[in-house]
């Protein structure tokens, strides 16, 4: 028997859209941790390790997240890990959500002026000292709005998931779809979902972006 | 577990992966065509048009990079059936690219008829996704499983075209705006 799609339909999607932010936490934790490393290493006067991170940023960004997701969730059982589509889907979305955060924080930190290291260097700060006390929290300021705005990013990407079989909000969906045949109804409710998690975040970007703008 | 890389099975379907870079090249020449088009039209209505075009404008933009691009893919390729409109894939999804980067371009000529640089980012986000690449990936993968070394295959595909683009791109740069 095929059943309709009922408002306990719309209830099961908006449960699931739980799946997509936690995905989206767990992504958007291992992007930043991953993401913060790469962008000091950017900047580090070890020429070796900028090209280095140079070119791991240059890698992940010019291939598409799809792939990424595919190759880590058929790559990891070759490494003995058993296939876990949550952990290859935070893998994955770590690896990408990294090298994005990575440059959009290197170009927060290379856009405190010069003199800002020379006069912390002059009062006798180490280089993890002058970073620490002087340059990230200027630096925290400018990169607060484009991260929140990848923050958005991300929560779209994670649709991406349900390709690899991960319960979340598309895959959800989709499976609703499968059992009512109202495949409209039900794709244009989960795109209600996502844009109610979406928009709030990207009107706050832009109106962070404009104080910022006002402040200078 | 020991597991030797193979990839002899899948240069092996080089036929198949290059029709697959072949279909990505016409997705994503239809898409950037066709939402520069839409994404012209929209600045342009955005930023000169009457009060309630603005607002139709606006609300397209926002709705489109609000939602996914996967989602916006299966109401068009899914949920149009429901209206009598029944379409294939590579026209379902040259259409759901075409509307999804339109909204995105929108923002990037707004932006730069307004000559406030932003939304960079997003945009070269929404470059990144395209493909019926998967559809022929698929098939090569039923056929050799060795589905670690396709889409390792396929990365570097995309790499390359990646690089490419970025080359040429940068040339038309130099060649229209830095040599004078």
């Amino acid at each position: 028997m095929i059943r309709t799609f009922s408002s306990i339909d719309v209830m099961y999607l908006v449960a699931a859209a739980r799946w997509t932010l936690a995905l989206t936490a767990t992504a958007f934790c291992g992007s930043a941790l991953l993401g913060l490393v790469l962008a000091i290493a950017r900047i580090s006067p070890i020429a070796p390790l900028r090209w280095l991170v140079a070119a791991y940023i240059y890698v992940v960004q010019g291939t598409p997240l799809l792939v990424w997701l595919f190759v880590i969730f058929f790559g990891l059982p070759l490494l003995g890990v058993s296939v876990n589509p949550w952990l290859a889907a935070a893998i994955a979305f770590s690896v990408y959500g990294s090298a994005f955060l990575g440059e959009i924080w290197r170009g927060a930190l290379i856009s405190i002026a010069r003199t800002q290291w020379e006069a912390a260097a002059s009062l006798g700060m180490s280089m993890s000292q002058q970073l620490r006390y002087i340059i990230i929290p200027q630096s925290v300021r400018i990169a607060i709005p484009p991260t929140v705005g990848f923050l958005v990013q991300l929560i779209k990407n994670t649709s991406l998931a349900a390709t690899i079989g991960l319960v979340e909000l598309t895959r959800e969906g989709q499976l609703t779809a499968a059992g009512t045949y109202m495949p409209f109804a039900v794709f244009t409710t989960v795109a209600c979902i996502y844009f109610v998690m979406c928009f709030p975040l990207t009107q706050w970007s832009r109106s962070l972006e404009r104080k910022l703008d006002v402040a200078r | 577990m020991r597991y030797g890389l193979q990839f002899r099975d899948v240069f092996a379907a080089w036929e198949s992966l290059l029709g697959g870079v072949y279909i990505t090249l016409l997705l994503s020449a239809f898409a950037m065509l066709g939402g520069l088009t839409i994404g012209i039209i929209c600045a342009a209505a955005r930023v000169y048009g009457p009060r309630w075009l603005k607002g139709i404008a606006a609300g397209y933009v926002e709705i489109i990079r609000n939602t996914p691009l996967l989602v916006q893919l299966f109401l068009i390729f899914f949920g149009l059936p429901s209206f009598g409109i029944r379409l294939d894939g590579l026209t379902a999804a040259i259409l759901a690219l075409v509307i999804n980067l339109g909204a995105y371009a929108a923002e990037i000529v707004r932006a730069g008829f307004e000559a406030v640089p932003k939304a960079q980012i997003e945009a070269g986000h929404s470059l990144g996704l395209s493909g019926l690449q998967f559809h022929a990936a698929s098939i090569i993968q039923s056929r050799t499983f060795r589905d670690f070394e396709v889409y390792t295959v396929i990365g570097v595909l995309y790499l390359g075209l990646a690089f490419a683009f970025r080359g040429l791109f940068a040339g038309v740069y130099f060649w229209v705006f830095a040599r004078r």
